[in-house]
């Protein structure tokens, strides 16, 4: 057979056919063309050759044998019902949809079922793309099959799911912030343990990096070790990197955060010496209650001084913004009302809430003006202390002193409640930038009330072809899920009317599939 | 044909004295409904009509599906889907075949059927399916002409065939001094050979009337020289094959009348199931059809090839139905991968018919009543494909359904393995997400499956797990 080939690729003006090679049938029936010419009976061998081979040449077999082990489902199948749910999803703007996606793998995760086998390979493929979470909650849902197949497929990025820890180990820098930080939220123990494996071994740019995302999923039970990083290796030192002084001022950041540490209790008292509480003048008279000052020394003094900010606080000491601060105390001050607890200060003001806001926000001594406006030095450090101490009720008061939604970024820090309260009180129902920064992280929907108001409010502006997509997104994912069938009620009145293009593609079209999902999830998690 | 019209008047008319009360024959789902859609925009735009709030009214009885959507227009759309025949009508002003009011209809059907209720058609449902009832038996009938006019008839065409088949020849003696030159230089300088040298030899095929050679030709360009065992052999077996035909057409004149239609169609002589379903001569099957497996293809000339792959469950006849379709007309297709069209099967003639159309089709169902017999190993098959090349050395696609077929990952792709470890490689195209389903219907349990053997590897299509078909 050799001999067809080696004459088929040099052709056989280089080589003639030696006929004598070919198999002896195959060399009878050549016989027969035994007169034609030397190209003809070529192509004549390659075809006999070709159909003897394929006639010939039986069906090969393993050289090992074949993994026989079954697999099979010990979860059962989710009802029909909530797996139709699935088909809805790619209906849903994609912005929106793997919080959908996500809603309701958890129900299916509750409930204890998996999903049905037609379904197993498309979640599989839908998942690709979505965050580890997502894909982890998806490994959750697909059954043993499903689990089994993954592993046949490394585009699926499914990998990155089962083998996290060697992630941990191995993978980038994003990797494993995103790792921790999933750690952290979900099992602090996990997070110091891994840490711990791996401290000693990482640059001071990771450790600065591991140290602010505790600092953003603080608890009581990281004090102890934050303490001893903290007295140990971010004590200060003559000659230390200025990361590693950055590592002591997030580590005292947090300590500050926390009435027990001892830093706390040292800094509070201290800066009681600084509280100054007068006769009582007109005011005090009224209230009953003294006057309260914080008087800032002008120079430094024993606390208020380069070397103990730097060394006790890591603060920066040489460079601060002198357009908003006059001295660097109040530079230095700034930093205290970020990290300690507002419960501090409002002790000072004999307990009284909105005094002590108010005094920081309008003493005069404080105010400095921003394009003709009268702003508190101390407002973005109040900011960072809302956000910081996820402090609802600062969030509540600093938001309502912009009236018309210029604090958007507060909003996630306040409670529900309070938000619909500050969204109502101001009619901020037709304001997207307001609405999309509401407290949504558990996954809060609005109230009924509320929810309705919103639509109407959508409604309105589509009638004035003044509705845009990020409205209708917003319901989508906030409106309560009774409240879908006001939304099919406005749809039905909004037919036959000029607005109505305007509503369906921004509204309608762009809610109804998210809202009638998040219904129906709801259904399952009542 | 005339006892289906009868038996599907009678059928219309047994429900409306409500003697019938048969549940309704076909149960979409969405995966059957996204393999009727014209293109995924259509499937997508459906999908997003498939909430009942969003529907007027929607019904259903042993015949039909119908509804009414609202628009952008002032009355609503009008939509049914003849569920016996899969037939679609909507009054949208759509051209696209079924609509995304069609397939949305479908598919709130396939997400909640019990929110259909049985109805008596409403009029223009009615007439609409009593219209297609009367065009369906009729669409076959030729027209009436005079013998004088049959005559002349017959005579143009047979001297039109006499015509090509003098082109044809000349264009096989052309392309066989072009193979001769090939063996002659040797087939070593086939990687280096610019694809315009097939392209030009493809397009005087053309010229002579014999696309089907050029189709031939054109196969060497897709030769891949990365592996160069693999090329070394595909070169030689399209030699042989082409080689073959390429005597045939030489010495059509002595063949039989069957081989001379098989040697034309190989040629590229078209096929027109209309003439073949008015030809009273054609092979015909009554059958439950199973649909085996679908697979689309786009040519170069942006033509759109679909085949479909069926087996009778009674007969065991397998059958291809190819549908083509272009930019400006879409693909129309009845054939539902996974279901059973029962009815009758034409085959064009051929040596080894393969190719059919649908003569009459009586209703769709989810599944045979009997399931068709299967090859116990790759050893039978390759028994059974021996004798199909003895008797037609151009066998292409055959289908065939194997007992107990495991897939197994092999370093160099897919296997598909029988029950005594011989294999079949899987073709390297096969997309992964087939393999992932198999793996999931199955667990790893060997079952039936469905393949087309194409060249030495196979191309999956579907399982039976056990008494039930999934499509791969």
């Amino acid at each position: 057979m050799n001999a067809l080939i080696q004459t088929a690729l040099l052709g056989t003006e280089k080589k003639s056919l030696d006929v004598q090679s070919l198999p002896q049938p195959i060399q009878e029936l050549l016989g027969d063309y035994a007169r034609e010419d030397a190209e003809q009976q070529m192509l004549q061998a390659i075809s006999l050759v070709t159909f003897f081979n394929a006639a010939g040449t039986m069906p090969p077999k393993l050289a090992r044998p074949a993994d026989e082990n079954i697999i099979s489902e010990t979860q059962p199948v989710a009802p029909d019902d909530l797996l139709q749910l699935f088909g809805k999803f790619e209906l849903v703007e994609y912005q929106i949809r793997e919080a959908l996606v996500s809603d309701w793998l958890q129900v299916l995760a509750k409930r204890n079922e998996i999903v049905s086998p037609e379904l197993v390979v498309t979640l599989i493929q839908f998942g690709k793309n979505m965050t580890n979470h997502t894909r982890a909650q998806i490994t959750d849902v697909i059954g043993n099959k499903g689990r089994w197949i993954l592993q046949y497929d490394a585009s699926l990025n499914y990998s990155a799911v089962t083998a996290e820890d060697q992630r941990w180990n191995e993978g980038t820098t994003a990797d494993r912030k995103q790792i921790f930080t999933t750690w952290r939220k979900t099992d602090r123990v996990k997070a110091w343990k891994h840490l711990n494996e791996v401290w000693e071994t990482e640059p001071i740019a990771s450790k600065k990096m591991f140290l602010e995302i505790i600092g953003e999923t603080l608890a009581a039970d990281d004090i102890p070790s934050l303490e001893v990083l903290y007295q140990e290796e971010f004590a200060y030192r003559a000659k230390e990197k200025k990361t590693e002084k950055e590592c002591r001022r997030i580590l005292a950041s947090m300590l500050l955060r926390v009435n027990t540490t001892k830093l706390y209790q040292h800094t509070t008292t201290q800066l009681q010496n600084y509280v100054v509480k007068e006769r009582k003048g007109l005011l005090g008279l009224v209230t009953g209650k003294e006057p309260v000052s914080i008087r800032l020394p002008e120079a430094e003094d024993a606390f208020w001084n380069a070397s103990l900010m730097e060394q006790q606080y890591g603060f920066e000491v040489k460079t601060y913004d002198i357009a908003r601060f006059n001295t660097i105390i109040q530079f230095w001050m700034a930093h205290f009302l970020r990290y300690l607890p507002m419960s501090f200060w409002v002790q000072a003001f004999d307990g009284d809430y909105h005094r002590t806001l108010h005094y920081w926000l309008t003493h005069a001594a404080y105010q400095i003006k921003i394009e003709g406006a009268k702003v508190s030095i101390f407002l973005e450090a109040l900011v960072d202390h809302v956000k910081q101490h996820q402090d609802s009720k600062t969030a509540f008061a600093l938001i309502t002193l912009a009236d018309d939604g210029s604090r958007p970024e507060l909003s996630p820090y306040m409670t529900l409640a309070d938000f619909e309260t500050y969204v109502s009180q101001n009619n901020l129902f037709g304001y997207e930038h307001v609405l999309q920064h509401g407290p949504y992280a558990a996954g809060l929907s609005w109230s009924p009330a509320f929810s309705e108001k919103v639509i109407a409010t959508a409604f309105e502006s589509a009638m004035k072809n003044q509705s845009s997509a990020q409205v209708g997104k917003l319901i989508a994912q906030h409106a309560h899920p009774a409240s879908l069938q006001v939304l099919f009620a406005y749809n039905a009145k909004a037919h036959d009317t000029v607005g109505y293009h305007n509503w369906n593609t921004h509204i309608f079209q762009i809610a109804q599939p998210a809202f009638e999902i998040r219904a129906k999830i709801k259904h399952y998690t009542n | 044909m005339h006892s289906s019209v009868f038996d599907f008047s009678l059928s219309a008319f047994l429900c409306k004295i409500g003697l019938q009360t048969n549940r309704l024959c076909l149960t979409f789902t969405e995966a059957h409904t996204q393999s009727i859609a014209p293109n995924p925009a259509a499937f997508s735009a459906g999908k997003k009509l498939a909430t009942k709030e969003q529907w007027q009214s929607f019904a259903q009885n042993e015949r039909a599906l119908w509804g009414a959507i609202k628009g952008s227009g002032t009355n609503p759309y009008l939509v049914a889907i003849d569920t016996q025949v899969l037939a679609y009508k909507c009054t949208c002003p759509s051209r696209q075949f079924p609509c995304k009011h069609s397939i949305a209809l479908m598919l709130l059907h396939a997400q909640h059927a019990a929110l259909f209720s049985k109805q008596d058609e409403p009029e223009w449902v009615q007439s609409w399916l009593d219209k297609r009832s009367i065009k369906e038996k009729t669409k076959t009938e030729e027209p009436e002409r005079t013998e004088e006019e049959q005559e002349q008839l017959e005579k143009n065409r047979e001297k039109t065939q006499l015509n090509r088949l003098a082109a044809v020849q000349a264009g096989a003696d052309e392309l066989e001094r072009w193979l001769k030159d090939l063996v002659r230089m040797g087939l070593l300088d086939l990687p280096q050979k610019p694809r315009s040298d097939f392209d030009h030899m493809a397009a005087r095929m053309v010229d002579a009337k014999a696309p089907g050679l050029a189709g031939w030709v054109r196969q060497f360009t897709r030769l891949n020289f990365e592996d160069q065992h693999a090329w070394q052999q595909e070169a030689l077996y399209i030699i042989s094959r082409l080689f073959l035909l390429v005597s045939a057409i030489r010495k059509h004149d002595s063949l039989t009348p069957e081989w001379q239609q098989t040697i034309k169609n190989l040629s590229g002589w078209s096929q027109s199931p209309k003439e073949l379903l008015a030809d009273a001569q054609a092979e015909t099957i009554k059958d439950q059809w199973l649909v085996l497996g679908q697979e689309t293809e786009k040519t170069d000339d942006d033509i759109t090839i679909q085949r479909n792959w069926l087996i009778g469950s009674q007969s065991n006849r397998t059958a291809l139905i190819l549908n083509f379709g272009t930019r400006f007309s879409a693909i129309e297709n009845t054939t539902v991968p996974g279901k059973v069209l029962e009815g009758e099967l034409a085959f064009f003639p051929s040596v080894w018919p393969q190719r059919a159309a649908v003569k009459i089709q009586r209703r769709v169902l989810d599944a045979a009543e009997s399931r068709p017999p299967c090859f116990d190993d790759w050893n039978r098959v390759h028994e059974h494909h021996v004798r199909q090349l003895a008797v037609y050395p151009w066998l292409n696609d055959p289908v065939v359904i194997v007992k107990s077929i495991r897939l197994i990952k092999d370093q160099n792709g897919w296997l598909a393995c029988d029950a005594h470890q011989h294999y079949k490689p899987v073709v390297k195209s096969y997309d992964i997400t087939r393999i992932m389903k198999w793996l999931v219907v199955s667990g790893n349990q060997p079952l039936d499956m469905a393949v087309v053997i194409r060249n030495q590897f196979v191309l999956p299509l579907g399982v039976f797990s056990p008494t039930t078909y999934t499509l791969l």
